[in-house]
């Protein structure tokens, strides 16, 4: 059974179909990849599956169950997280409590917990930072644990963006584009610990990217968007060669307006 | 701050009236504890990011209940101060409900609308409300031979027990994971939702809480002045508490009771002007808003920063 399920997914706004009856599946251990010229409807499709906008129609199944209008932050107790294509982390906290935030839902947050605030309440947070410094070293940030997210630079951040996302210990990790505006060094970082988050912690990942190079070396398997639609899906290698991703890509002779 | 200043601040303010017994003393110090645990419950909602203008239509309901329970009903004092935070809060629910579903200038616009429709209906109705002229006669709190005489003493310790109480509550919460939740909501609700935070749950749970005790701050308004009325818990009165706050700073806990302290007394020295008053008021909060754009506290922290040879941070822990 996939771990990851849609099927026919459907989102319209007014008279624009911004994603348009897309299916697939993916298995556990997968990484996938989405990708698709500007508008094709990648990011819509990533908040249709993570809970931020409701589908209008179809059906999003994750592990077994049926999690189609599950608000997002119900999906991460399930062990689905997503990160954002806008480095979204908190500017004013340190990158020790930017990790310890992602922890939230292994940790005692409530109102009361708050208030009575007993020593096996304060123990069990406590012990939580151990587990933030463990993600912070795993994803390389060891030694910028006191620094404040908000004044690291870009490729950091978009790093620590990723260890958020794996605080929560997720299954499946939904990247958008984390590749976005890095350069070369800090793209071949971050693909590195894409593998590794697969590979280490067993995660499944899928990440809409627009980086070609980066999305061939590190995916299984690819799934090309275009208006909405499904165009293409497989192996790197034959997406590469499929003509209709060509032609969405390059624009063919006659309809310069597709690249 | 040096861990034996608190302790020493509290023992001072307990021991004060033993020194001062000048009664308009007293009655200032009331007032501003009255402000400090309005400004510290507006101060919790504003660390989730978000800017209330209805906190006096909490306070107005919490001195109501006050009012009708011990003058109508000639409950105590005891049971309808708890009880008036309690309705505070409950009506909190359903406005926060509504209100929390909009953000940023919308949220202001809904919670000043929440504020004059209190004040609406508490006019409106003369009976039980007492319409525009108010309730007056309010009973002061058992037992009289304490509260009921001119000496403001009891009154001082009522005033100042409920500031501990509120300020040692939301200051734990404040400190606790719940707190980071608030905070985490302000630098960022969206990424706060995605790492699994109930971002609307959480804003309703703050809304709640900084209600219940405006309530609570109305209360003890109604019996010690013994009067309350529409034109007390007005418009203008929620955006003086929101100057306490903004003045003060927001990056502590200590802002919003420094704010609050500092314009309940700094009008009170210029009384004496007269028809000035207001003006001074005003000049002394355009100047500070311009040298201390970070608040009373803000502008003490990048000081002492300054002094350790500290870089110089935005607030980052909670």
């Amino acid at each position: 059974m996939p771990l990851f399920e849609v099927q026919n997914l459907t989102r319209k706004f007014g008279g624009l179909v911004a994603v348009n009856d897309v299916s697939l599946s993916i298995e556990s251990g997968e990484i996938r990849g989405l990708i698709g010229p500007n508008g094709a409807g990648k990011t819509t499709f990533f908040n249709l599956v993570s809970g931020t906008l409701a589908p209008t129609s179809g059906r999003v199944r994750f592990d077994g169950h049926d999690t189609t209008r599950l608000p997002m932050h119900r999906l991460v107790n399930r062990g689905l997280v997503r990160t954002f294509q806008h480095a979204q982390l908190f500017p004013g906290f340190t990158v020790l409590k930017n990790v310890l935030m992602g922890l939230h839902v292994h940790a005692r947050s409530g109102f009361w917990a708050g208030l009575l605030d007993t020593v096996a309440t304060q123990r069990h947070n406590k012990a939580l930072e151990q587990r933030a410094r463990d993600i912070i070293r795993f994803v390389g940030l060891a030694g910028h644990e006191e620094d404040l997210a908000g004044s690291l630079p870009h490729g950091y951040k978009r790093i620590l963006q990723v260890a958020i996302g794996l605080a929560p210990k997720p299954r499946l990790l939904l990247l958008d584009e984390p590749v976005a505006g890095l350069n070369h060094a800090d793209v071949d970082r971050m693909m590195a610990l894409v593998r590794s988050l697969r590979d280490e912690q067993g995660v499944t990942v899928v990440l809409v990217e627009h980086n070609i190079r980066a999305v061939m070396n590190v995916c299984d398997r690819i799934s090309v968007l275009q208006f909405g639609r499904k165009i293409a899906e497989g192996s790197p290698r034959d997406v590469a060669q499929d003509k209709t991703v060509i032609e969405a890509y390059l624009g063919v002779a006659d309809d310069d307006e597709a690249a | 701050m040096n861990r034996f200043a608190l302790p020493a601040l509290i023992v001072a303010l307990m021991g004060l009236p033993l020194i001062v017994h000048d009664a308009y003393f007293l009655h200032v110090m009331v007032v501003i504890g009255i402000n400090v645990v309005m400004a510290v419950s507006l101060w919790l909602l504003g660390i989730t990011g978000l800017i209330s203008f209805g906190q006096a239509g909490f306070m107005f309901i919490g001195a109501m209940t006050t009012a009708l329970l011990t003058k109508n009903l000639h409950w105590s004092f005891w049971i309808a101060l708890p009880l008036s935070a309690a309705i505070s809060g409950l009506v909190a629910a359903p406005v926060g409900r509504l209100s929390l579903r909009v953000k940023g200038v919308y949220f202001f616009l809904v919670t000043l609308a929440f504020g004059q429709v209190v004040v609406g209906v508490f006019a409106y109705f003369e009976n039980p409300f007492g319409g525009w002229y108010g309730i007056r006669n309010i009973p002061p709190p058992q037992p009289a031979v304490l509260f009921g005489t001119l000496d403001k003493r009891a009154f001082y310790y009522l005033s100042l027990g409920l500031v501990l109480v509120t300020c040692w509550i939301i200051y734990r919460v404040s400190r606790s994971w719940f707190g980071d939740v608030l905070w985490s909501i302000r630098e960022g609700d969206v990424l706060a939702s995605s790492i699994g935070m109930d971002v609307p749950g959480s804003k309703l749970i703050a809304f709640i809480v900084s209600a219940f005790f405006a309530g609570a701050a109305g209360s003890l308004y109604a019996s010690y002045f013994g009067y309350i009325s529409p034109l007390v818990f007005t418009f203008e009165y929620s955006v003086n508490i929101l100057v306490f706050v903004v003045v003060g700073g927001f990056a502590s806990m200590a802002g919003p009771i420094v704010g609050a302290v500092v314009l309940t007394t700094v009008p009170e020295l210029f009384r004496v002007t007269g028809k000035y008053q207001t003006m001074a008021f005003g000049l002394i909060l355009v100047f500070s808003m311009l040298a201390m754009p970070q608040g009373i506290i803000g502008a003490w922290q990048r000081f002492t920063d300054r002094r350790a040879g500290r870089p110089i941070e935005r607030q980052s822990e909670g």
